[in-house]
């Protein structure tokens, strides 16, 4: 689902229904995913996930659609999630019976407000200054929390207790699949709006301030009101997601407001891709599911986020939601089949180029940091040893041949892409 | 506040300003070649430390304070070569994304090589001494060497601009790449130089940086952000600016910790001892709290409304 790709031509019945169809199968993925990973772990871990997810979209907003870099994205998702525990809290002591699904509510309210305020400051020019307000408003934040620990905790941060606000909707809260059954409507919620959001004036409005802000002053339009709206309906989103982040995990810390958490933001979204709908949504589950199953695996797991997050910003700007319609894209073209054996061979120099990097990361790692582990470990089968040449040997040896003969095949691919062009050129002519 | 803490924070102030200058000068040279902030500088300054000291360990000081910020350089070279020049394609978000990255990669590949803990780098043995004495009290010979450095390297930097004939195309190569190609020059060199001397520059901020700051995986994050405050403040692309931000950043730094002051001392100062009660928990936050607290605040403040009054920074060309 492209953003903004609607087309005139077909007729607006059409159009309906071929554009419900992707959320039908939304509710249908969020209704199946608990009954196929059962257990609370994983249900802990897709509650997470969704809400990394909704944080990514929020996010998007800023980077895909508005074509601005926020550094300090991670403010509003910890103030979000402050204010719902806050609430709660306060809820509970006023002896209020209020339903836990709305907390989130009142969460994303405090931080859209916030991000107006915010807005106002940042929104002034896009780009650059854009990037360094909002990192400088981030550390700003960040470093006045600690003066008050009364509001955001010291080190323990703020505990809340889900199931004090009592029973509601014919849920009591302590179950892990009640948290998820709120995630998941608010992933839908917020995911439709966001949607929405993109076939409404503002958002086409957005889109224009992304590509070019001065001709969008000169038809009259605040530049600056734009990308503030954006902001703010961003942070309000993102504050929802903080919030269910803290009824998830029933604790929330300064950490939350950090660099750290921003980071994250940045790169599950870029990685996933800006220029799908969707795409940050894949980053997330990708990235976050790299980060709870990989971390247990390797020590290396923050190295290959970051290789991997240099490689897409390199060679594939629109994340892997662009890899993957590329892909799509070039399967059903009609020269796919001259291609596919170069492109085969070309996947599998990567291939190479992969493992060898893997087997010289996790030596090094073996070498460093995990020394004291003693020098041999079985990466993806093959023994190894930090102290052995060849162990290093090997490493080396397949991320060069793999290079070698990426180089090789990416220009014969090349040639013959050019050839076919040619060709097709030929019969239209 | 005593003379004495007025006259060690002046002196303390001027050394850590100067010693962002150092960082401050490398990225706005960068910032004004490529229009975009290098976010792995502060990273570059850390594998200063962390070279400086493997190699301080094997062949003494001396040998790394040269050595280690040529390998800085080089590295800072090959990633303009190879990675920068690859995205530029993709725009001014695409580069900043890309130094991010790098950043990142280079955090954890400090993780990888040295752990994470903080390493023994300490000061070296023969630098080791007593400057002077003030107040009755001893002042380190090597944070004047220090000091003495990084004047040198501004003093060398502003010849190296304005006096010779290199510093005459770099110039020229910053504002008009187009011309200064046409009249025979390789500005994608110069641009690769730029990019390996202002990290070289970084390389050394960290290895005479490394004894005094701690060299840990956490320096670059610690110090980055501070930086941009420092090149943001003094108004993007502008050297005498980032000199005057370098050295304001350094003072309000080492004078808010020197200040031994609370919001309920001035209060005393009026007779109230006890916060209100009547405001509950979060006055008595603030009452607590204490100039020295603030005192990390303060730089981001400074930028936010510098940002705001003076976009362009204190010494930036007017919009």
């Amino acid at each position: 689902m492209t953003v903004n790709s609607l087309d005139p031509d077909i007729d607006q019945q059409g159009v309906r229904l071929t554009s419900l169809l992707p959320w039908a199968l939304v509710v249908l993925t969020l209704t199946v995913l608990p009954m196929l990973f059962t257990g609370n772990a994983m249900i802990s871990t897709l509650s997470y996930l969704g809400t990394m997810a909704i944080f990514a979209l929020s996010f998007n907003l800023l980077l895909g659609q508005t074509g601005l870099l926020s550094l300090g994205h991670a403010t509003f998702f910890g103030i979000g999630g402050f204010i719902a525990s806050h609430a709660v809290l306060q809820m509970v002591e006023a002896g209020w019976n209020f339903p836990l699904p709305l907390v989130p509510a009142i969460g994303g309210l405090g931080a859209f407000a916030l991000g107006i305020f915010g807005g106002w400051l940042a929104a002034g020019r896009g780009g650059m200054p854009f990037a360094m307000i909002t990192l400088g408003l981030a550390e700003l934040v960040y470093a006045a929390a600690a003066l008050f620990p009364s509001i955001y905790g010291s080190e323990e941060g703020i505990s809340i207790d889900r199931m004090d606000l009592g029973a509601s909707f014919g849920m009591n809260y302590g179950p892990t699949l009640d948290i998820y059954v709120i995630v998941a409507a608010w992933f839908f919620i917020c995911a439709a709006f966001l949607y929405y959001l993109t076939t409404t004036p503002l958002g086409m409005l957005t889109n224009a301030v992304r590509d070019n802000p001065e001709r969008v002053t000169f038809l009259g339009f605040s530049a600056k009101r734009i990308r503030l709206s954006a902001y703010a309906i961003s942070a309000g989103i993102a504050g929802v997601a903080g919030s269910l982040a803290s009824l998830n995990f029933e604790i929330i810390t300064i950490h939350e407001l950090g660099g750290g958490v921003s980071t994250l933001v940045l790169l599950m979204t870029y990685i996933g891709g800006t220029r799908h709908f969707f795409g940050p949504v894949l980053g997330a589950i990708i990235i976050g599911l790299m980060k709870v199953w990989l971390s247990d695996i390797s020590p290396a797991w923050m190295m290959y986020f970051g290789l991997l997050f240099v490689f897409v910003v390199m060679v594939a700007p629109g994340g892997l939601a662009g890899i993957l319609m590329d892909g799509v894209a070039l399967a059903k073209s009609k020269d796919f089949s001259r291609q596919a054996p170069l492109l085969a061979m070309t996947g599998l120099a990567g291939m190479l180029v992969v493992i060898g990097g893997i087997f010289l990361i996790e030596l090094g790692y073996r070498a460093g940091l995990d020394a004291a582990l003693g020098p041999n470990i079985s990466v993806l089968g093959v023994p190894l040893s930090a102290e052995s040449i060849l162990s290093w040997g090997l490493g080396v040896a397949l991320v060069a041949s793999g290079i070698f003969l990426l180089r090789k095949l990416l220009e014969s691919l090349d040639v013959l892409r050019h050839s076919l062009a040619k060709n097709t050129q030929g019969e239209q002519a | 506040m005593s003379i004495e803490v007025i006259a060690f924070s002046l002196l303390n102030g001027t050394l850590y300003g100067m010693l962002l200058f150092l960082l401050a000068s490398g990225l706005t040279l960068i910032f004004s070649m490529m229009g975009v902030l290098n976010f792995a500088h502060a990273s570059f300054f850390m594998l200063g430390a962390y070279f400086g000291f493997e190699i301080s360990r094997f062949a003494g000081f001396i040998p790394a304070l040269f050595l280690a910020p040529v390998l800085v350089g080089l590295l800072g070279a090959m990633v303009e070569r190879y990675g920068l020049r690859q995205v530029h394609k993709y725009g001014h978000i695409g580069e900043l994304l890309f130094t991010f990255g790098v950043a990142f990669v280079i955090e954890e590949a400090v993780q990888m090589i040295w752990g994470r803990s903080a390493m023994a780098y300490r000061v070296p043995e023969m630098l080791d001494f007593t400057a002077f004495e003030l107040f009755g009290t001893a002042y380190p010979f090597f944070r004047i060497f220090m000091l003495l450095m990084s004047i040198a390297i501004f003093a060398g930097l502003v010849l190296l601009l304005t006096r010779t004939r290199v510093g005459l195309i770099v110039k020229a190569s910053l504002q008009h790449p187009e011309m200064v190609s046409m009249l025979g020059h390789d500005v994608p060199l110069v641009f690769m130089s730029v990019f390996g001397v202002g990290s070289a520059l970084a390389g050394i901020a960290g290895v005479i940086g490394g004894p005094i700051l701690i060299t840990q995986p956490s320096m670059a994050t610690a110090l980055g952000p501070i930086l941009f405050v420092v090149v943001v403040v003094g108004g993007l692309g502008s050297l005498p600016g980032a000199f005057i931000a370098s050295l304001l950043v350094g003072y309000i730094q080492t004078f808010a910790v020197a200040i031994d002051l609370s919001v309920s001392d001035v209060f005393a100062l009026v007779g109230i001892s006890q916060p209100p009660a009547v405001f509950g928990a979060l006055i008595s936050d603030i009452w607590n709290v204490s100039v020295s607290q603030i005192g990390p605040v303060i730089p981001y403040l400074l930028l936010v409304a510098v940002l705001i009054f003076r976009p362009n920074g204190l010494v930036g060309k007017r919009a």
